[in-house]
């Protein structure tokens, strides 16, 4: 695949992350009932130059996880907060990301609708 | 099972019948039924009338396109959802995928204006710059569109291969801005304001144009946003260059002008 120069680029697995070494930090994600069903992970974006030589983006950080751990959920608007602060969540080839979330956040809300709620905690 | 009924009722019964299923797919994922089940309703039935009215200017062989199909079902969908109470882009999606099981449209009229947001990354493909585009209202929601190179080396090493689109839909611009700058460095845009039906133009014209091969010289992400501003009508604007910043920088000034 063509990475594109300038794109910005994320990992589609924790694993991926760490080998990427664009990892910042493990998250662990719950359902209402405090079930852990699935991991996060809190990323730098990577791009790419034309001689395909990697750099790691600072400046962009995303959490993501797998959409595939969370019920089966197939069409909707995600919304994710911090405490009262609304944060941009969408999802993009079978990934949700949370965009605006920083290193010291430790637990973001991610809602697909108005009944369910996922949690997402920093793991220690 | 459809025997005894007029073509055009069949696609009444079969619109209705993935009606159904897509709202009862949209209420099992948490969403409204009617919005859903509207948006598949019209989409399939759009997908009729393009098919007759497509073939009767002799673009038959388009309409029974999965492009043709798609699209013409995407947009009477997005009508039917705005007619419930949902979000146009959603509706839009959920009843182009309706329109693709089945077959295909005719025209529709959403009622609320939505601006046209160009997005340029000066610091993208290697300094040349990288262009994307934001459709909708605060109302209706957004769709991000955009051409980031190619998914495959199936052409030349620099040509051909089919265009890595990126079509997103979100409630809030903010949403909208935010994805969009996750995934290049949009540093500069320009808002234009439209009508409603510059902005169904616009949109079908940037997603056909998105479903054919990426060409680093004649189908790169600039193409894109030059085909959406034709659609709409605002090919006046410029945008004639390969380049992607110069490209901007006509449009942002002829834009500036007028």
């Amino acid at each position: 695949m063509d990475k594109g120069v300038g794109k910005f680029h994320y990992s589609n697995s924790l694993k991926e992350a760490e080998k990427e070494k664009t990892l910042i930090n493990k998250y662990l994600v719950y359902d209402a009932n405090k079930n852990q069903i699935s991991d996060a992970w809190l990323e730098y974006a990577r791009n790419y130059n034309i001689f395909d030589s990697k750099k790691i983006v600072k400046d962009k950080i995303v959490l993501s996880l797998n959409k595939k751990d969370l019920d089966n959920i197939k069409y909707t608007c995600w919304q994710a907060f911090f405490e009262n602060k609304k944060l941009s969540a969408f999802e993009d080839k079978g990934i949700i990301s949370v965009v605006g979330v920083h290193k010291v956040m430790d637990t973001v809300i991610l809602k697909p609708n108005s009944e369910k709620t996922f949690y997402i905690i920093k793991y220690k | 099972m459809l025997t005894g009924v007029g073509e055009f009722g069949k696609t009444i019964i079969q619109g209705a019948v993935h009606g159904i299923a897509q709202g009862t797919m949209s209420m099992m994922q948490g969403g409204k039924f009617l919005i859903a089940g509207a948006s598949g309703f019209f989409g399939n039935l759009g997908a009729y009338g393009f098919g007759k009215g497509m073939t009767n200017i002799g673009l038959g062989e388009f309409a029974e396109s999965t492009v043709g199909t798609i699209l013409s079902g995407a947009v009477l969908g997005g009508a039917g959802s705005v007619m419930t109470g949902g979000n146009f882009w959603e509706g839009a999606v959920i009843g182009g995928i309706v329109a693709g099981l089945n077959h295909a449209m005719h025209k529709m009229e959403a009622k609320s204006p939505k601006d046209i947001t160009i997005l340029n990354a000066s610091d993208g493909a290697g300094g040349k710059g990288h262009s994307g585009l934001i459709i909708g209202n605060d109302k209706d929601g957004y769709i991000y569109i955009a051409s980031d190179g190619r998914v495959d080396s199936s052409g030349s090493a620099w040509m051909g291969g089919k265009n890595d689109g990126d079509i997103q839909i979100f409630k809030t611009k903010q949403d909208a801005l935010a994805y969009a700058k996750t995934k290049y460095n949009y540093d500069d845009s320009i808002t234009i304001k439209t009508n409603s039906k510059q902005d169904l133009t616009a949109s079908k014209r940037a997603i056909i144009q998105l479903q054919s091969n990426y060409h680093f010289l004649w189908n790169n992400c600039n193409h894109i946003i030059s085909a959406a501003l034709t659609g709409a009508g605002l090919s006046s604007l410029g945008g004639g260059s390969i380049v992607p910043n110069l490209n901007f920088l006509e449009l942002k000034s002829n834009f500036q002008k007028k």
